[in-house]
Protein backbone atom coordinates (compact mmCIF):
# COMPACT_ATOMS: atom_id res chain seq x y z
CA UNK A 1 0.00 0.00 0.00
CA UNK A 2 1.46 3.09 -0.69
CA UNK A 3 0.09 6.26 1.18
CA UNK A 4 0.99 9.84 0.04
CA UNK A 5 3.32 11.42 1.39
CA UNK A 6 5.21 15.16 0.78
CA UNK A 7 8.41 14.99 -1.54
CA UNK A 8 11.76 14.51 0.42
CA UNK A 9 13.46 18.37 -0.23
CA UNK A 10 16.22 18.84 -2.20
CA UNK A 11 19.77 18.35 -0.67
CA UNK A 12 22.22 21.39 -1.23
CA UNK A 13 25.65 20.63 -2.47
CA UNK A 14 29.12 20.13 -0.77
CA UNK A 15 31.81 22.88 -1.18
CA UNK A 16 34.06 20.14 -3.75
CA UNK A 17 30.29 19.96 -5.37
CA UNK A 18 30.05 23.39 -6.08
CA UNK A 19 34.06 23.88 -7.45
CA UNK A 20 36.20 26.84 -6.92
CA UNK A 21 34.96 29.59 -4.41
CA UNK A 22 36.41 32.50 -6.67
CA UNK A 23 34.93 35.63 -8.61
CA UNK A 24 35.41 35.91 -11.88
CA UNK A 25 38.58 38.66 -11.60
CA UNK A 26 39.84 36.00 -10.27
CA UNK A 27 39.76 33.34 -12.81
CA UNK A 28 40.99 35.49 -15.20
CA UNK A 29 43.99 35.71 -13.29
CA UNK A 30 44.30 32.22 -13.05
CA UNK A 31 43.48 31.77 -16.57
CA UNK A 32 46.04 34.00 -17.39
CA UNK A 33 48.55 32.50 -19.98
CA UNK A 34 51.27 34.66 -20.45
CA UNK A 35 53.44 36.69 -17.83
CA UNK A 36 52.21 39.91 -19.10
CA UNK A 37 48.28 38.69 -18.92
CA UNK A 38 48.91 37.76 -15.60
CA UNK A 39 50.60 41.32 -14.33
CA UNK A 40 47.58 43.15 -16.31
CA UNK A 41 45.03 40.58 -14.38
CA UNK A 42 46.90 40.93 -11.31
CA UNK A 43 47.03 45.12 -11.38
CA UNK A 44 43.26 45.15 -12.52
CA UNK A 45 41.65 47.52 -9.40
CA UNK A 46 38.75 45.22 -9.88
CA UNK A 47 40.03 41.88 -8.45
CA UNK A 48 41.95 43.65 -5.53
CA UNK A 49 38.41 44.87 -4.61
CA UNK A 50 36.90 41.76 -5.45
CA UNK A 51 38.85 40.15 -2.31
CA UNK A 52 35.90 41.56 0.19
CA UNK A 53 33.51 39.79 -1.65
CA UNK A 54 31.12 37.00 0.55
CA UNK A 55 31.69 39.25 3.56
CA UNK A 56 28.77 40.75 5.32
CA UNK A 57 26.90 43.57 4.60
CA UNK A 58 29.14 46.51 6.60
CA UNK A 59 32.17 44.54 6.38
CA UNK A 60 32.48 43.98 3.08
CA UNK A 61 32.53 48.08 2.82
CA UNK A 62 35.01 48.30 5.39
CA UNK A 63 36.93 45.84 4.10
CA UNK A 64 36.67 47.66 0.09
CA UNK A 65 37.93 50.81 1.80
CA UNK A 66 41.01 48.87 3.46
CA UNK A 67 41.51 47.79 -0.12
CA UNK A 68 41.83 50.73 -1.92
CA UNK A 69 44.12 52.23 0.82
CA UNK A 70 46.11 49.37 -0.31
CA UNK A 71 45.88 49.52 -3.74
CA UNK A 72 48.70 51.60 -4.49
CA UNK A 73 51.26 49.69 -2.28
CA UNK A 74 49.89 46.20 -4.18
CA UNK A 75 51.05 48.00 -7.36
CA UNK A 76 54.51 48.48 -6.19
CA UNK A 77 54.52 44.90 -4.74
CA UNK A 78 52.80 43.38 -8.21
CA UNK A 79 55.72 45.41 -10.42
CA UNK A 80 58.36 44.84 -7.80
CA UNK A 81 57.25 41.01 -8.69
CA UNK A 82 58.41 41.14 -12.22
CA UNK A 83 62.19 41.07 -11.44
CA UNK A 84 61.84 39.10 -8.72
CA UNK A 85 60.54 36.06 -11.62
CA UNK A 86 63.18 37.32 -13.63
CA UNK A 87 65.57 36.84 -10.85
CA UNK A 88 63.97 33.27 -10.07
CA UNK A 89 63.72 32.34 -13.90
CA UNK A 90 67.56 32.87 -14.66
CA UNK A 91 68.47 30.54 -11.29
CA UNK A 92 66.46 28.34 -12.73
CA UNK A 93 68.52 28.23 -16.22
CA UNK A 94 71.72 28.07 -13.56
CA UNK A 95 70.87 25.27 -12.16
CA UNK A 96 69.90 23.48 -15.12
CA UNK A 97 73.19 23.96 -16.73
CA UNK A 98 74.56 22.60 -13.39
CA UNK A 99 72.76 19.77 -13.24
CA UNK A 100 73.58 18.58 -17.12
CA UNK A 101 75.93 16.35 -15.74
CA UNK A 102 73.56 14.42 -13.70
CA UNK A 103 70.86 14.24 -16.49
CA UNK A 104 73.35 12.72 -18.90
CA UNK A 105 74.46 10.06 -16.12
CA UNK A 106 70.88 9.33 -15.91
CA UNK A 107 70.57 8.97 -19.86
CA UNK A 108 73.27 6.57 -19.77
CA UNK A 109 72.60 4.32 -17.13
CA UNK A 110 68.92 4.06 -16.61
CA UNK A 111 67.44 5.10 -20.08
CA UNK A 112 64.25 3.68 -19.80
CA UNK A 113 63.72 5.36 -16.33
CA UNK A 114 65.24 8.98 -17.41
CA UNK A 115 62.59 8.57 -20.77
CA UNK A 116 59.31 8.28 -18.49
CA UNK A 117 60.61 11.00 -15.87
CA UNK A 118 60.70 13.18 -19.12
CA UNK A 119 57.71 12.39 -20.32
CA UNK A 120 56.07 12.85 -17.06
CA UNK A 121 56.96 16.13 -16.30
CA UNK A 122 56.09 16.89 -20.18
CA UNK A 123 52.73 15.82 -19.02
CA UNK A 124 53.27 18.13 -16.44
CA UNK A 125 53.64 20.96 -18.09
CA UNK A 126 50.89 20.33 -21.03
CA UNK A 127 48.29 19.57 -17.48
CA UNK A 128 49.01 23.21 -16.19
CA UNK A 129 49.25 24.54 -19.33
CA UNK A 130 45.77 23.56 -20.40
CA UNK A 131 44.30 24.42 -17.03
CA UNK A 132 45.24 27.60 -17.75
CA UNK A 133 43.87 27.99 -21.24
CA UNK A 134 40.27 26.31 -19.71
CA UNK B 1 -2.63 39.58 33.91
CA UNK B 2 0.41 41.69 34.15
CA UNK B 3 2.29 42.39 30.68
CA UNK B 4 5.16 40.38 31.01
CA UNK B 5 3.45 37.13 32.46
CA UNK B 6 0.83 36.89 29.79
CA UNK B 7 -0.51 33.10 28.60
CA UNK B 8 0.34 32.04 25.27
CA UNK B 9 -2.94 32.17 23.20
CA UNK B 10 -1.99 29.27 22.00
CA UNK B 11 0.30 25.98 22.67
CA UNK B 12 0.72 22.69 21.07
CA UNK B 13 1.60 19.09 22.99
CA UNK B 14 2.90 16.18 21.21
CA UNK B 15 3.85 13.26 23.17
CA UNK B 16 7.88 13.25 22.85
CA UNK B 17 8.08 9.64 20.98
CA UNK B 18 10.15 8.34 20.26
CA UNK B 19 8.54 7.56 16.66
CA UNK B 20 9.58 5.91 13.51
CA UNK B 21 9.32 6.56 10.23
CA UNK B 22 5.55 6.53 8.58
CA UNK B 23 4.14 7.20 12.36
CA UNK B 24 1.57 9.24 12.75
CA UNK B 25 2.31 12.18 15.32
CA UNK B 26 -0.70 12.97 17.55
CA UNK B 27 -0.39 16.44 18.37
CA UNK B 28 -2.86 18.39 20.69
CA UNK B 29 -3.81 21.87 20.05
CA UNK B 30 -5.34 24.49 22.83
CA UNK B 31 -6.44 27.28 22.25
CA UNK B 32 -7.51 29.43 25.26
CA UNK B 33 -9.67 32.14 23.90
CA UNK B 34 -11.22 32.15 20.49
CA UNK B 35 -8.92 34.49 18.46
CA UNK B 36 -10.08 36.74 15.77
CA UNK B 37 -8.22 38.32 12.60
CA UNK B 38 -7.04 35.45 11.70
CA UNK B 39 -6.20 34.81 8.14
CA UNK B 40 -3.70 31.59 8.27
CA UNK B 41 -3.65 28.93 11.09
CA UNK B 42 -1.42 25.34 10.68
CA UNK B 43 0.53 23.19 12.23
CA UNK B 44 3.85 22.23 11.00
CA UNK B 45 5.74 19.64 10.83
CA UNK B 46 9.77 19.33 10.53
CA UNK B 47 13.42 19.73 11.85
CA UNK B 48 15.73 22.15 12.82
CA UNK B 49 19.32 21.22 10.60
CA UNK B 50 21.93 22.72 12.15
CA UNK B 51 25.17 22.95 9.56
CA UNK B 52 27.92 24.58 9.23
CA UNK B 53 28.84 27.56 7.26
CA UNK B 54 31.24 30.02 5.61
CA UNK B 55 30.31 33.82 7.17
CA UNK B 56 33.61 35.42 5.65
CA UNK B 57 34.39 35.64 2.41
CA UNK B 58 35.42 33.73 -0.22
CA UNK B 59 37.12 30.39 0.72
CA UNK B 60 39.20 30.21 -2.50
CA UNK B 61 40.21 34.05 -2.63
CA UNK B 62 43.52 34.71 -4.19
CA UNK B 63 44.67 37.36 -0.93
CA UNK B 64 43.63 34.43 1.14
CA UNK B 65 45.49 31.48 -0.27
CA UNK B 66 48.25 30.10 2.17
CA UNK B 67 46.66 32.18 5.52
CA UNK B 68 45.12 29.51 6.85
CA UNK B 69 48.25 27.53 8.18
CA UNK B 70 49.22 26.68 11.68
CA UNK B 71 51.28 29.58 11.48
CA UNK B 72 49.19 32.09 11.32
CA UNK B 73 46.26 30.85 13.39
CA UNK B 74 44.30 33.36 15.75
CA UNK B 75 45.45 36.45 13.23
CA UNK B 76 43.32 38.77 12.43
CA UNK B 77 42.35 38.33 8.39
CA UNK B 78 43.00 34.89 7.98
CA UNK B 79 40.51 32.07 7.02
CA UNK B 80 40.96 30.91 10.72
CA UNK B 81 37.28 31.55 12.20
CA UNK B 82 35.17 31.81 9.29
CA UNK B 83 32.99 29.34 9.27
CA UNK B 84 29.88 29.20 11.83
CA UNK B 85 27.43 26.85 12.99
CA UNK B 86 23.65 28.02 11.69
CA UNK B 87 20.82 26.41 11.51
CA UNK B 88 17.87 26.22 9.15
CA UNK B 89 13.90 25.03 9.45
CA UNK B 90 13.40 22.49 7.34
CA UNK B 91 9.46 22.26 6.21
CA UNK B 92 8.52 18.59 5.91
CA UNK B 93 4.42 18.96 5.89
CA UNK B 94 1.61 20.76 7.11
CA UNK B 95 -1.91 20.91 8.48
CA UNK B 96 -4.66 23.40 8.19
CA UNK B 97 -6.85 24.68 11.10
CA UNK B 98 -10.24 25.71 10.22
CA UNK B 99 -10.97 29.11 10.58
CA UNK B 100 -14.19 30.04 10.26
CA UNK B 101 -14.52 34.19 9.49
CA UNK B 102 -10.99 35.06 10.36
CA UNK B 103 -11.97 33.38 14.22
CA UNK B 104 -10.36 30.58 15.32
CA UNK B 105 -12.04 29.35 17.52
CA UNK B 106 -11.41 28.59 21.47
CA UNK B 107 -10.71 24.59 22.71
CA UNK B 108 -8.59 21.29 21.77
CA UNK B 109 -8.08 20.33 18.59
CA UNK B 110 -5.96 17.13 17.75
CA UNK B 111 -4.28 16.58 14.12
CA UNK B 112 -2.57 13.71 13.39
CA UNK B 113 0.59 14.40 11.01
CA UNK B 114 1.83 11.29 9.34
CA UNK B 115 5.75 11.08 9.58
CA UNK B 116 7.47 10.52 5.87
CA UNK B 117 9.08 7.02 5.44
CA UNK B 118 12.52 8.98 4.16
CA UNK B 119 12.05 11.17 7.94
CA UNK B 120 16.03 11.46 9.28
CA UNK B 121 16.78 10.31 12.45
CA UNK B 122 16.86 13.00 15.58
CA UNK B 123 20.42 13.64 16.29
CA UNK B 124 21.55 15.66 19.35
CA UNK B 125 24.16 17.76 16.77
CA UNK B 126 22.12 17.94 13.36
CA UNK B 127 18.67 17.17 13.18
CA UNK B 128 16.03 18.48 16.18
CA UNK B 129 12.41 17.66 15.10
CA UNK B 130 9.64 19.70 16.15
CA UNK B 131 5.78 20.32 15.30
CA UNK B 132 5.16 24.06 15.28
CA UNK B 133 1.80 25.83 15.51
CA UNK B 134 1.88 29.28 13.08
CA UNK B 135 -1.14 31.61 13.64
CA UNK B 136 -0.97 34.88 11.31
CA UNK B 137 -3.28 37.23 12.31
CA UNK B 138 -3.66 41.29 12.52
CA UNK B 139 -1.21 42.21 15.05
CA UNK B 140 1.81 39.70 16.54
CA UNK B 141 1.49 36.13 15.31
CA UNK B 142 0.89 33.62 17.49
CA UNK B 143 3.61 30.59 17.32
CA UNK B 144 4.21 27.41 19.43
CA UNK B 145 6.14 24.66 19.05
CA UNK B 146 6.64 21.16 20.92
CA UNK B 147 9.66 18.81 20.14
CA UNK B 148 9.71 14.97 19.18
CA UNK B 149 12.05 12.20 18.41
CA UNK B 150 12.65 10.36 14.92
CA UNK B 151 14.36 7.13 14.96
CA UNK B 152 15.57 6.19 12.16
CA UNK B 153 15.65 2.64 11.10
CA UNK B 154 18.70 0.34 9.08
CA UNK B 155 18.19 0.68 5.33
CA UNK B 156 16.20 -2.47 3.82
CA UNK B 157 17.91 -4.51 2.52
CA UNK B 158 21.51 -4.17 4.87
CA UNK B 159 24.17 -3.29 2.44
CA UNK B 160 26.93 -5.35 2.30
CA UNK B 161 30.11 -4.34 4.41
CA UNK B 162 31.70 -4.47 1.35
CA UNK B 163 29.64 -1.79 -0.46
CA UNK B 164 30.31 1.06 1.95
CA UNK B 165 33.23 3.10 1.26
CA UNK B 166 36.89 2.22 2.45
CA UNK B 167 39.42 4.69 2.67
CA UNK B 168 42.78 5.06 2.43
CA UNK B 169 45.80 5.89 0.76
CA UNK B 170 45.07 9.74 0.84
CA UNK B 171 48.13 11.00 1.98
CA UNK B 172 51.36 11.46 -0.17
CA UNK B 173 53.77 10.40 3.26
CA UNK B 174 53.67 8.37 5.57
CA UNK B 175 51.39 5.98 2.58
CA UNK B 176 53.29 2.63 2.54
CA UNK B 177 50.45 -0.12 4.00
CA UNK B 178 47.19 -1.42 1.77
CA UNK B 179 44.14 -1.64 4.53
CA UNK B 180 41.48 -4.45 4.26
CA UNK B 181 39.09 -3.68 6.81
CA UNK B 182 36.12 -5.58 6.95
CA UNK B 183 32.89 -5.35 9.86
CA UNK B 184 31.02 -8.49 10.32
CA UNK B 185 27.79 -6.47 9.36
CA UNK B 186 27.00 -2.90 7.84
CA UNK B 187 24.43 -1.76 10.26
CA UNK B 188 24.89 -1.10 14.01
CA UNK B 189 22.89 0.71 16.80
CA UNK B 190 24.34 3.00 19.61
CA UNK B 191 26.03 0.67 21.79
CA UNK B 192 26.63 -2.36 19.90
CA UNK B 193 30.35 -4.04 19.59
CA UNK B 194 31.59 -3.65 16.11
CA UNK B 195 33.70 -6.70 15.22
CA UNK B 196 35.48 -7.68 12.37
CA UNK B 197 38.65 -8.18 10.85
CA UNK B 198 41.65 -5.50 9.85
CA UNK B 199 43.95 -7.10 6.89
CA UNK B 200 47.35 -4.86 6.65
CA UNK B 201 50.13 -5.88 3.43
CA UNK B 202 52.93 -3.41 3.46
CA UNK B 203 54.48 -2.33 0.25
CA UNK B 204 57.31 -1.66 1.84
CA UNK B 205 60.51 -3.21 3.76
CA UNK B 206 59.76 -2.44 7.65
CA UNK B 207 62.12 -1.56 10.34
CA UNK B 208 59.62 -0.93 13.20
CA UNK B 209 57.43 -2.37 15.87
CA UNK B 210 53.81 -0.90 15.34
CA UNK B 211 50.93 -0.76 17.29
CA UNK B 212 47.26 -1.49 15.34
CA UNK B 213 44.44 0.42 17.16
CA UNK B 214 41.13 1.32 15.83
CA UNK B 215 37.71 3.89 17.17
CA UNK B 216 34.58 4.95 15.14
CA UNK B 217 34.95 8.46 13.35
CA UNK B 218 32.19 10.59 12.82
CA UNK B 219 32.08 12.69 9.59
CA UNK B 220 29.76 15.73 9.13
CA UNK B 221 29.62 17.11 6.08
CA UNK B 222 27.74 20.70 5.21
CA UNK B 223 26.39 21.31 2.16
CA UNK B 224 23.48 24.42 2.92
CA UNK B 225 20.52 24.67 -0.13
CA UNK B 226 21.70 28.65 -0.15
CA UNK B 227 24.78 29.59 2.34
CA UNK B 228 28.48 28.52 1.66
CA UNK B 229 29.10 25.39 2.30
CA UNK B 230 31.98 25.54 5.94
CA UNK B 231 34.47 22.80 6.64
CA UNK B 232 33.24 18.92 7.09
CA UNK B 233 34.00 18.51 10.65
CA UNK B 234 35.14 14.84 12.27
CA UNK B 235 35.05 13.71 15.38
CA UNK B 236 36.38 10.33 17.53
CA UNK B 237 34.99 8.11 19.84
CA UNK B 238 37.85 8.23 22.36
CA UNK B 239 40.06 6.70 23.45
CA UNK B 240 40.93 4.30 21.47
CA UNK B 241 41.18 0.86 21.36
CA UNK B 242 44.32 -1.39 20.89
CA UNK B 243 43.88 -4.13 18.71
CA UNK B 244 47.56 -5.30 18.64
CA UNK B 245 50.81 -3.83 20.18
CA UNK B 246 54.29 -4.98 19.22
CA UNK B 247 53.43 -6.14 15.40
CA UNK B 248 56.43 -6.56 13.03
CA UNK B 249 54.67 -6.21 9.50
CA UNK B 250 56.35 -8.40 6.79
CA UNK B 251 56.29 -6.45 3.16
CA UNK B 252 54.15 -7.68 0.76
CA UNK B 253 52.65 -10.25 3.70
CA UNK B 254 49.39 -9.81 4.58
CA UNK B 255 48.38 -10.05 8.94
CA UNK B 256 45.18 -10.02 9.73
CA UNK B 257 43.37 -8.84 13.27
CA UNK B 258 40.79 -9.06 14.69
CA UNK B 259 38.41 -6.32 16.47
CA UNK B 260 36.10 -5.65 18.49
CA UNK B 261 34.77 -1.83 19.42
CA UNK B 262 32.05 -1.17 21.16
CA UNK B 263 29.83 1.88 19.63
CA UNK B 264 29.26 4.24 22.49
CA UNK B 265 25.15 4.77 23.31
CA UNK B 266 25.26 8.23 22.76
CA UNK B 267 25.68 8.67 19.07
CA UNK B 268 24.15 10.35 16.49
CA UNK B 269 22.89 7.85 13.94
CA UNK B 270 23.76 8.07 10.46
CA UNK B 271 22.24 11.40 8.89
CA UNK B 272 21.36 12.59 5.59
CA UNK B 273 19.55 15.89 6.04
CA UNK B 274 18.75 18.66 3.61
CA UNK B 275 22.18 21.31 4.73
CA UNK B 276 23.76 18.58 6.60
CA UNK B 277 24.67 15.26 7.04
CA UNK B 278 26.85 12.79 9.46
CA UNK B 279 28.53 9.29 7.85
CA UNK B 280 30.30 7.17 10.39
CA UNK B 281 33.59 4.81 10.16
CA UNK B 282 35.66 2.23 11.76
CA UNK B 283 39.01 4.19 11.52
CA UNK B 284 41.88 1.88 12.02
CA UNK B 285 45.73 3.16 12.79
CA UNK B 286 49.32 1.62 12.45
CA UNK B 287 51.74 3.79 14.03
CA UNK B 288 54.84 2.39 13.62
CA UNK B 289 57.29 2.67 16.89
CA UNK B 290 59.82 5.40 18.10
CA UNK B 291 59.80 9.44 17.59
CA UNK B 292 60.38 9.27 13.96
CA UNK B 293 57.56 6.21 13.41
CA UNK B 294 54.57 7.34 11.19
CA UNK B 295 50.76 6.87 11.45
CA UNK B 296 48.85 5.41 8.88
CA UNK B 297 45.25 5.59 8.50
CA UNK B 298 42.28 3.59 6.81
CA UNK B 299 38.47 3.83 7.65
CA UNK B 300 35.21 1.74 6.26
CA UNK B 301 31.88 2.95 6.18
CA UNK B 302 29.28 1.39 8.91
CA UNK B 303 25.70 2.97 9.75
CA UNK B 304 23.98 4.01 12.48
CA UNK B 305 20.45 3.25 13.29
CA UNK B 306 18.28 3.81 16.08
CA UNK B 307 15.60 2.30 15.30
Amino acid sequence: MTVAEPPRPERGTTAAERGPDTTPEEEKLAGATSWSARLVAAMNPKLVLSQAEGYPVGIKQFLQFCLIIVYPAWLVFVLLAWPIWLVGKAFEGVLWVLFWPVRALHKKNNPEEYAAFQAEQKAKKDAARAARSK
Amino acid sequence: MGLFNRKKAATITVPEGPYRAADTVNATIEIDEALDKVTAAKVELGYVNVFRYRWAGRADAAFSQGNDSWATMGQVGTNHGSDKDGQEWVHVLEEPLTIAGGVLGEGVQQIGLRLPSWSPGSSKEVVQWQARLKIERGGKDVEAEAPLTVLIAAPEPQPATTDLPLIQGERAIANSLDFDIVTERSCYKPGEVVRGTVGVTSREIVMKKALVAGWFQRMQESHPVTKTPGEKIDGYTRPMTNIAKDVMLIAGQRSEFPFELTLPADVDPTTEAVHSSIDWFVQIKVEFAGATGAIERAQRGIIVYTA
